[in-house]
């Protein structure tokens, strides 16, 4: 028994050591060599592009956030280092993030790998090639020159990784390229949560006014073709508006409020927006944003705020001290946008009827942001879940009109056709090219020193249209780029204008609401307390001004360097053959 | 509570009675008894004796006693007995022909001799036993003895610092959490890894936090490549042998222990609690960041709070109409602390074990439950565990044994709200004392209408509607069959195989938790509702399969002995998840998928891996006075590719025992023993982040991107791979010296090691970001581990008041550093590791004290202060905050450019940073003693590291207090003492402003010198005192061993650290020190056996 004992344990010992014991593959994931062999799986692999490359809720305040504006349209007690001189050459990071190129690559590489044919895979290489324009112009318009890899870099490939910038002409004629592609070949379906043709359009019209004008108002780059660009974003915009599947949404009393503070997103307008959902508990945090001190209590600029006009058309800033007037007289017989945008006398929260005065715990200037704000259910720290939008028809129409207003082709009826249908929205009076032009504003015209020519009223007036309808949208920083206006930053930054301390009434009813005060706290509970020099700063101390904020934060713009961003230094010290940004050190 | 205790004791003895009873009312007389020691007259406890006349084919068995004393009943008349005295470690002693006559029992004094003359105790090690004598490679054990007494819920509570070089430590005190064990310290940067050793139970790879302590009968250390070579890829750092208690063979012995302790947290919870001072501070510290008050009170609303601070009569909670609506105003002094949590907490364990057998067949059974109640107030939670083992040998044929182990382990720990952890960090914010927790008509708080904030996230609203909870448990079962051929007398086989059902270890056998909309309000009358309706299940389905077999041979030829051990040894763990998710539940109380009415996610996942090795080890000794081993291991993994998957790891080790040569012989009244021994070796480790490696596998997952209302699942691109990847070894070095001094009364071990880590399984160097992923992990980097590890234990044995008074006293002392000794990073960036980096090294700034007036901040230039990192936060405050002033913190400008920053960052140019301190654990130590002297004995227990320096978190919230976030719940009393002023300059914290310890550009927020804490700590783990009744009480009640005792954990802690209100074990884990506070304890319990 011993002996065949023994051989059975050496028997099993041998079938043990079974051949390919140790040859175990993944089980609950799939390799790139079984890939793309369905179109459920190309679906599924461009929808890993949407959540990471279209811009979130509240990631930073400049290009890649979607209400969480700054720059000079909404001020907050602290500012971007891109405002106040303070921009330093960064080791690594600084925007220099390569890792979503990587992902759309590796799709546009390996999606045939299946054996699918071309006629099945366009649809989805349409959206990658979308993505992949999205991303270049993004990283143009921050860096300029950038290097252009169309294909994966393999670890080792030391001539990719070490490849210095291509020139800016070269990219951009890459991803207009790229976005021709999409256009060609992305579903011709209106869907408010996918890329589509039309999406694709809008984003060519909004790449090539950025590349037109930039290479237009920065003649010190010598880029050629800037009316190229401006012809392209004309063509796409006249091919959105031509599919007819868009419009302005006008379906209510407060129509443009209720474009933004709306849970179903208005799909008549938007053709893509990032959507929330309280049964998911995905969120965004915009109400607490808006209505507690802990983001930088945001307002609206002073410049801004004039620069709305008269409900009649007519320039606020004509009307004689306009400088310093009391809110709830500023503030009547405005454009209505104004008071669909920020809290106005007889402001109420959605879903109440108690009148509301701004909150200056809540805002810096005063003019307290209630754009997309919803009613008080969703106050609470990221429990707002409208949809937050990301290309809709009303920025395609401004980029139409203002795109043929610099090539110089602008029409009235150009006016009637874009600039209009937003007026109509909310009540204003229409656009007088001719009237613009003839009387060109000053007020813009001081802040807008580039413009020029014929058309100076006209692209002024479109300017002033395009800053009020898409305030909050994060258009104003590269606007002011390409438009090569970086100084408009330095200006000091402004609110409300109170003629001194003591009691105030803001909405005009008669009751008084806040109390400015200096030395000790009068000892009154009906007020909204400010001490003057640490809750309120105002230009002339206690004899008054307006709002000032950021007093002691000095504000610097480089105009000679500014306008691009610089690459960081860890990058340049990894691949010598990238050469910085001028002037940065 | 002692009523419970008196009648479970009542029930246990009636118990005992009966099954004795034969004892207890037949007449009793003693035939024979005795006592056994060893050469050092010790009593020797455990001792198996017999008693046999083999022609009548009579046996019997008993086991000594503490006092080495043993006595059989009844024997029968005549008969040449034979009396037999086995012991581990000992060598059988043998005495024939003891004849009874009655009325003249037999009486034995018998003395037997250590096996080894010296050092006589056998150690387990891989694969078999050594004499300790004869160990040639670094080896700490632990024996029964450290289990004893501890109410604790695991083995790696009790064996923490009772081996020098083993480092454990605890995430968090929450009942049931277990130990993380390291060997010699930091290992490796791999990212798959720990640097954990690898655990063995009974030979097969097992967790030591979930097995009954009891039950282990010794723990044996492999620390060196020699000794923890013979388990190749896995033991690049260390290896623990867990070895249960066997069978006694004869009678069947039962043993019965428990214990009832009282757990009470190791930090003070003694916070603010007065609404009134606490707002006041917050609401300053918040103005100066943001320019107005967090909690926005009016002045009215303060001079209310400042009524109630004396009279607390008047209500807190008052409604009043704001902003047009009627709402709830808080004026509270509430102790958030007390009210969401408990000081006090019992817990109990309960053990027991038959033990017994023939020659032919022995069984060791035993059971333990343990329970444990938790700190939360409302919904208390509570862990509970039961163990089971089941160990039955058969010696089917003299030349065969057949064995069977199997155990069954099974925890479960249930809790409120949202998470273990969580409920203790959402409580830390918004809770100010001035809230309150209950509005005046019984609906939950949540939200103040006044700041728009929300008290503790909400988690108290929740905790009060008690329908948010969860659980996770384990259910692990193990069973191992094998052999053990005798194939000569010199020659052995052993084969065994063991299948085993959830490992516990990587993630709990099952998980669920529910989420409930919880109640509140705020206008009177109006209930909102704060969360969602949803419940999540994990189950995870773990088999592991481990088969060994191997072959033992040995001889001795003369003075030469020989040794030899070859075998096989493979293992196959294949692992799958299933997770679901429901919301909008049917219940609120029945908590299962089959509810949920909403969403509908379910999610899986599945895993394998292999690892086949062939081992065999060599030793050998001259009359072991020279001796010497050699190992190795020929191991392969499935986790690298063919052709890079196998990998052989040697070692070689060597020892010498002067003290056994001719010409020691003078000097060994002094020195009983000394044994210089070396060894070198080479060990693998195999642990990636993934089972595959080097597998390139598409990314998915589910995106927060919704496309017609739902979550996308996307798939994404694979992450880049290394072409090549292989073993990560370890090269190690051990010198070791084992010393008996003075009869062996004192003893002593030190070794001295290197520990060499190549070829780090750890991110590449770092690639161009236009790259677009992170570097593929590859064999990069070297890192060189030194230190050294001292045991010294003294113990004697004296005569007092004419009775035996034993004393022993020892310590272990540990130590050891780390430094990166290559690694790609050729423009030396500080955030990446470069050659010569210090493990721990701890980059920051130099503090210079505090601006003593606001004329000397000013006087640093306005455009450097801009261009500061560290006062970019003050740069952002409002209006006149945005200055320095005077108490704020002053920096030393060490590379005068008055900017004080980091500079490049790198090696070469780091500003005004300085390595300031040690983030690694120094000067690891433990202290044990013991006493006993006429059935009393005490044994204490001390532990502690002599240094570890530590910054704290950001969110700190009981070091920094309002310095964080200005709206944290729980201030420390004495606060505002730390608050520097114009008429408390040298106060420990600067001039108040909020967010300086939270953001980035804040003061407090990078390392200083004068924040850095110092976690060094000395603490008195365990003292117990204990009484065993004298031998003739226990004979009358039929017990062969009755001991009570009392016994404390972590009752006293000394350290340098600024704060008592995280524990100074704790902070080493948790950088936040946000987690479920350590405990002491207080504990009385019995031992029995019968």
């Amino acid at each position: 028994m011993k002996k065949q004992l023994f051989y059975i344990l050496l028997l099993a010992g041998m079938a043990g050591c079974k051949k390919g014991f140790l040859d175990r593959a993944p089980l609950a994931q799939i390799s790139p060599t079984t890939a793309f062999r369905s179109e459920s799986e190309l679906n599924l692999y461009i929808r890993s592009f949407y959540d990471r490359m279209l811009p979130n809720a509240d990631n930073d305040d400049k290009g890649f956030s979607l209400y969480n504006e700054g720059i000079d349209n909404i001020i907050k007690t602290s500012l971007p280092v891109e405002l106040t001189g303070n921009r330093t050459v960064p080791v690594n990071g600084g925007g220099w993030n390569w890792s979503e190129l990587r992902n759309v690559n590796f799709f546009i590489q390996n999606h045939r790998n299946g054996g699918l044919d071309e006629s099945v895979t366009n649809k989805y290489l349409a959206v990658a090639k979308f993505f992949r324009a999205y991303f270049y112009f993004n990283m143009v318009a921050r860096f300029g020159d950038v290097p252009w890899y169309g294909e994966v870099i393999a670890s080792n490939d030391s001539a990719k990784l070490q490849k210095p910038r291509d020139p800016r002409t070269l990219v951009m004629d890459s991803v207009l390229a790229d976005i021709d592609f999409a256009i060609a070949h992305a579903s011709t379906d209106a869907k408010p949560d996918e890329v589509t043709k039309w999406t694709a359009l809008a984003l060519k019209s909004r790449i090539c006014l950025f590349e037109g004008t930039f290479r237009k108002y920065h003649t010190e780059f010598n880029l050629p073709d800037a009316n190229r660009f401006l012809a392209e974003c004309v063509e796409a915009a006249e091919e959105l508006i031509a599919g007819g599947k868009y419009g302005i949404f006008t379906g209510s009393a407060q129509p443009y409020r209720d474009l933004f503070s709306t849970y179903t997103v208005r799909s008549d307008e938007v053709l893509l927006a990032r959507h929330y959902s309280s049964n998911l508990q995905i969120f965004h945090n915009l109400n607490y944003y808006t209505l507690t001190p802990s983001y930088g209590k945001p307002g609206l600029e002073k410049k801004l705020v004039n620069s709305y006009l008269m409900q009649d058309g007519t320039r606020f800033t004509d009307k004689p001290g306009y400088e310093t007037m009391p809110f709830a007289e500023e503030t009547a017989n405005r454009d209505p946008r104004l008071a669909q945008t920020i809290r106005t006398p007889g402001y109420t929260r959605i879903g109440s009827t108690v009148k509301r005065v701004p909150d200056f715990a809540a805002t810096v200037t005063g003019y307290q942001v209630t754009k997309y704000v919803m009613g008080e259910e969703d106050d609470s720290f990221t429990r707002s879940y409208n949809p937050l939008i990301i290309f809709r028809y009303a920025e395609v129409l401004l980029n139409l009109a203002e795109a043929k207003a610099e090539l110089g082709t602008l029409q009235q009826d150009d006016i009637d056709r874009t600039i209009k249908l937003l007026r109509d929205r909310v009540g204003m009076p229409n656009l007088d090219m001719a009237a613009a032009n003839a009387n060109p504003d000053p007020y813009l015209a001081a802040q807008y020193k580039q413009v020029n020519g014929a058309n100076k009223g006209v692209i002024l007036e479109i300017r002033r249209e395009r800053r009020i309808e898409l305030v909050m949208e994060n258009f104003r920083w590269n606007d002011l780029m390409r438009w090569k206006e970086g100084h408009l930053v330095t200006w000091p930054f402004k609110g409300m204008y109170f003629p001194g301390t003591g009691k105030f009434d803001l909405d005009g009813d008669g009751t008084m609401d806040i109390w400015i005060y200096t030395g000790d706290k009068p000892l009154d509970p009906d007020y909204h307390y400010l001490k003057l020099g640490s809750e309120i700063d105002l230009e002339n101390g206690v004899n008054g001004g307006n709002v000032v904020i950021n007093k002691n934060i000095s504000k610097q713009f480089n105009e000679d360097r500014d306008y691009l961003y610089p690459i960081p230094s860890g990058e340049i010290q990894l691949n010598p053959n990238l050469t910085q940004n001028p002037n940065w050190q | 509570m002692t009523r419970k205790l008196t009648r479970l004791l009542t029930c246990l003895c009636m118990l005992g009675s009966l099954m004795f009873n034969d004892k207890l009312w037949a007449q009793q007389t003693i035939s024979a008894k005795g006592v056994v020691r060893n050469e050092k007259n010790e009593a020797v406890e455990g001792a198996t004796v017999t008693v046999e006349n083999k022609s009548a084919q009579f046996l019997r068995v008993t086991v000594t006693d503490a006092n080495g004393e043993f006595v059989f009943y009844n024997l029968a008349p005549g008969e040449p007995y034979l009396f037999t005295v086995t012991h581990t470690g000992y060598e059988t002693k043998e005495m024939k022909g003891y004849r009874y006559e009655p009325g003249q029992p037999i009486s034995l004094n018998i003395t037997i001799a250590s096996t080894s003359s010296q050092l006589s105790d056998v150690v387990v090690v891989g694969y078999g036993t050594q004499k300790k004598a004869n160990l040639t490679g670094a080896v700490g054990q632990v024996d029964a003895k450290a289990m004893r007494d501890r109410p604790v819920a695991n083995a790696s509570q009790a064996l923490q610092g009772r081996v020098a070089g083993m480092n454990i430590n605890f995430g968090d005190g929450r009942p049931g959490s277990g130990g993380n064990l390291n060997i010699r310290g930091f290992g490796t940067i791999n990212r798959g890894s720990i640097s954990t050793p690898l655990v063995l139970v009974d030979g097969v790879p097992g967790n030591i936090n979930l097995i009954n302590p009891r039950d282990i009968e010794s723990i044996s250390v492999l620390k060196d490549a020699s000794s923890a070579a013979i388990y190749g890829a896995r033991a690049a750092f260390g290896v623990v042998l867990v070895t249960t208690k066997s069978a006694q063979k004869g009678k069947t012995t039962i043993s019965y222990s428990n214990n009832f302790s009282w757990q009470t947290p190791t930090v003070s919870t003694n916070f603010m609690t007065d609404g009134y001072d606490v707002a006041m501070m917050m609401d300053e510290a918040f103005t100066r960041a943001t320019g107005n008050s967090y909690t926005r009170y009016t002045d009215e609303d303060y001079a209310e709070l400042k009524k109630r601070q004396t009279d607390k009569s008047l209500p807190s909670v008052v409604i009043d109409n704001r902003n047009g609506r009627d709402m709830y105003i808080y004026y509270g002094n509430t102790d958030w602390w007390h009210t969401m949590f408990r000081d006090k907490m019992p817990s109990m364990q309960h053990t027991i074990s038959l033990s017994g057998g023939s020659e032919k067949m022995d069984y060791y059974i035993s059971g333990r439950y343990y329970n444990q109640k938790g700190m939360m107030r409302i919904n208390q939670d509570e862990y509970n565990l039961f163990n089971f083992r089941a160990k039955i040998n058969a010696k089917v044929a003299p030349w065969l044994t057949l064995y069977t182990n199997t155990q069954f382990n099974t925890d479960r720990y249930d809790y409120p709200g949202w998470g273990w952890n969580s409920n203790f960090v959402s409580i830390t914010v918004h809770a100010l004392p001035s809230y309150v927790p209950v509005n005046p008509d019984g609906t939950a708080t949540y939200r103040t209408e006044l700041n728009n904030y929300t008290i503790g996230d909400g988690i108290y609203a929740d905790l009060l509607y008690g329908k948010s909870k969860g659980q996770i448990a384990n259910y692990n079962l193990q069973n191992t069959i094998g052999g053990i051929i005798k194939v000569t007398e010199d020659f052995n086989i052993t084969a065994n195989y063991t299948y085993e059902l959830n490992p516990a270890g990587e993630g709990n056998t099952h998980e669920w938790s529910r989420r409930t909309r919880a109640p509140w309000s705020v206008y009177p009358g109006i209930i909102s509702y704060v969360g969602q309706d949803r419940y999540i299940e994990f189950l995870r389905l773990d088999q592991y399969h481990v088969l060994n077999a191997y072959g033992t041979y040995q001889k001795s030829f003369r003075r030469h002995n020989v040794k030899l051990i070859a075998g096989y040894n493979q293992e196959f763990r294949k692992n799958k998840l299933i997770r679901g998710e429901r919301s909008d539940l049917l219940s609120e109380d029945l908590n299962d998928l089959n509810l949920g009415t909403g969403t509908n996610l379910a999610s899986g996942g599945a895993t394998e891996w292999a690892l086949m090795g062939f081992f065999g080890r060599i030793n050998y000794d001259y009359k072991g006075k020279y001796l010497l081993e050699l190992n190795g291991r020929y191991d392969g993994t499935s986790r690298f590719p063919k052709g890079e998957r196998f990998g052989f790891f040697p070692s070689i080790s060597a020892g010498w025992r002067i003290s056994s040569e001719k010409f020691f012989e003078p000097l060994t009244g002094v020195i009983a023993d000394l044994k210089f021994r070396g060894s070198y070796g080479s060990l693998g480790n195999q642990l990636t982040s993934s089972p595959y490696p080097t597998t390139e596998v598409m990314g998915n997952g589910k995106n927060n991107w919704l496309i017609n209302g739902s979550r996308t699942q996307y798939l994404s691109m694979p992450a880049p791979l290394s072409a090549v990847l292989t073993w990560e070894t370890t090269v190690s070095q051990n010198v070791g010296i084992d010393l008996g001094l003075f009869r062996n009364r004192l003893t002593a071990s030190f070794d001295l090691y290197r520990r060499t880590t190549k070829d780090m399984l750890t991110a590449g160097p770092t690639l161009s970001a236009v790259f677009g992923a992170s570097s593929p992990a590859q064999n990069a980097g070297e890192l060189l581990t030194k230190g050294f590890e001292l045991s010294v234990t003294w113990q004697q044995n004296n005569k007092v008041a004419g009775k035996d008074f034993y004393w022993s006293i020892g310590g272990v002392l540990a130590d050891y550093t780390s430094k990166i000794t290559s690694f790609y990073n050729p423009t030396w960036r500080l955030s990446d590791y470069y050659a010569g980096r210090s493990v721990g090294a701890i980059w920051g700034y130099i503090t210079d004290g505090y601006f003593v007036s606001d004329e000397e901040a000013a006087k640093w230039p306005r455009d450097k202060i801009e261009k500061s990192l560290v006062y970019r936060q003050i740069r952002s405050s409002p209006g006149e905050w945005n200055t320095l002033r005077a108490g704020d913190l002053k920096f030393k400008d060490l590379n005068g450019d008055s900017i004080i920053n980091n500079g490049a960052n790198t090696l070469l140019d780091p500003g005004d940073m300085r390595i300031i301190g040690d983030s690694l654990p120094r000067y690891s130590f433990g202290i044990t003693g013991s006493v006993a002297w006429n059935n009393f004995d005490l044994s204490f227990f001390i532990q502690g590291i002599g240094k570890k320096n530590w910054y704290p978190g950001n969110n700190a919230d009981k070091f920094w207090g309002p310095y964080s976030r200005a709206y944290y719940s729980f201030t420390p009393v004495g606060f505002r003492d730390k608050i520097w002023s114009p008429e408390n300059p040298n106060a420990y914290f600067p001039r108040l402003r909020s967010y300086e310890a939270l953001n980035d550009g804040g003061t407090l927020r990078q390392p200083t010198d004068k924040y850095l804490q110092d976690l060094a700590y000395v603490r008195l783990k365990n003292i117990s005192i204990g009484y065993t009744l004298p031998v003739k009480v226990m004979r009358r009640f039929g017990f062969t061993n009755c001991r009570f005792y009392v016994t404390g954990e972590n009752l006293f802690t000394l350290t340098k650290f600024e704060t008592k209100y995280i524990d100074p074990e704790m902070a080493a884990t948790e950088v936040n020190g946000r987690v479920y506070p350590f405990m002491k304890s207080y504990a009385f319990g019995l031992d029995l056996s019968f």
